[in-house]
């Protein structure tokens, strides 16, 4: 028997590999978006710091704009340094 | 209220209030204050046993702001409470509750400040160890602290802060009883069964995958001399089928497919 394929449709899942479930900032999953935002995805990436720890990208930074002291982590009160 | 997208706020306190319902602090409960309104709180404390609370039933307000957890919430005791770090009005004063300004008149280092990875579970933890262990460097109530420090200091013998304290704690029963409540006075009764969550046992091993791979940058040298010894002793071996018998049994699924 032979079949001829007249179309199909890809379908692919996506996850963001984090060591961690949620946003310790929003609380709500890395695999979801920050509470700002609507479509998780590129648009609402993670962001990691040199202490390793991960964010939501808006949500941290948020949380550093609002400081006009020194800039920490805040999971372990090391200075904030983007991870490149 | 205006009418305007509904703030993050809601999304964090709704998930935090579930949590501690069905995973309860110890000696703690909590309900809102107005079934509307999830920016006050509630809260029931059972003074622990074996401390100069024991059987006290005292009655707690959070307020949250509409930027939480960006910013901290106040935490005021409506009991009156006789307390080096509560002052006269209830307001709790520890310095987590604080925001993390630099402020070099308060003693308080910004890293012992709120910062949004702070929640109400930490804060209850905080306010329960400050009951019994307060901190005289920075009181809220002087004339408590002094007081507390010669109880302390004479090891009970100078009794007037116990008493103060005990006395308060007899005036809550009347509440308790007006609430329908038993306060716990054993420890088997003040600590909760906790309940361990099951759903996240699958999602552990993900973690566990993906943090391994993460750790294996930094673990360069280490692994070199992991990989000498699983040569020469095959220790480590039995782990390693472990990993891959199940990604084996995977490809098994695939052929499978493919043959029929």
């Amino acid at each position: 028997m032979k079949v001829k394929v007249k179309q199909w449709n890809g379908v692919a899942s996506w996850l963001w590999v984090a060591n961690d479930e949620n946003c310790g900032i929003c609380r709500m999953p890395f695999n979801g978006c920050c509470p700002d935002c609507k479509v998780p995805g590129d648009d609402c990436p993670l962001v990691w710091g040199q202490c390793s720890h991960c964010f939501h990208m808006h949500c941290i930074l948020k949380w550093l704009n609002s400081q006009q002291v020194q800039q920490q982590c805040p999971m372990c009160r090391q200075e904030w340094k983007f991870k490149e | 209220m205006a009418h305007q997208a509904t703030p993050s706020s809601q999304k964090a306190l709704m998930m935090e209030l579930k949590s501690l319902q069905e995973q309860p602090v110890e000696g703690f409960r909590i309900t809102l204050v107005e079934e509307s309104d999830l920016y006050n709180w509630e809260v029931a404390i059972f003074g622990p046993p074996n401390t100069l609370y024991e059987g006290g039933y005292f009655k707690a307000h959070i307020k949250f702001p509409v930027d939480y957890p960006y910013s901290p919430p106040t935490f005021r005791f409506l009991t009156k409470m006789w307390h080096p770090n509560i002052y006269e009005n209830g307001d709790v004063c520890i310095s987590i509750l604080h925001p993390p300004v630099d402020d070099p008149q308060s003693g308080e280092l910004p890293s012992e400040r709120w910062n949004p990875t702070q929640n109400v579970r930490t804060i209850l933890l905080s306010v329960i160890s400050l009951l019994n262990e307060p901190n005289t460097f920075s009181p809220a109530n002087v004339d408590a602290s002094v007081m507390f420090r010669k109880w302390r200091d004479s090891k009970g013998k100078d009794k007037e802060y116990a008493e103060i304290i005990r006395k308060q704690v007899m005036s809550t029963a009347a509440e308790a009883e007006r609430d329908g409540v038993k306060v716990p006075t054993t420890l088997a009764e003040y600590c909760v069964q906790t309940r361990v969550p099951s759903q996240d046992s699958s999602s552990d091993l993900l973690y566990d995958d993906l943090y391994d791979d993460d750790m294996e940058e930094e673990d360069e040298d280490e692994d070199e001399s992991e990989m000498e010894s699983v040569g020469e002793a095959g220790g480590m071996s039995s782990v390693e089928d472990g990993g891959t018998s199940t990604r084996r049994y995977d490809n098994q699924d695939d052929s499978g497919n493919e043959d029929s």
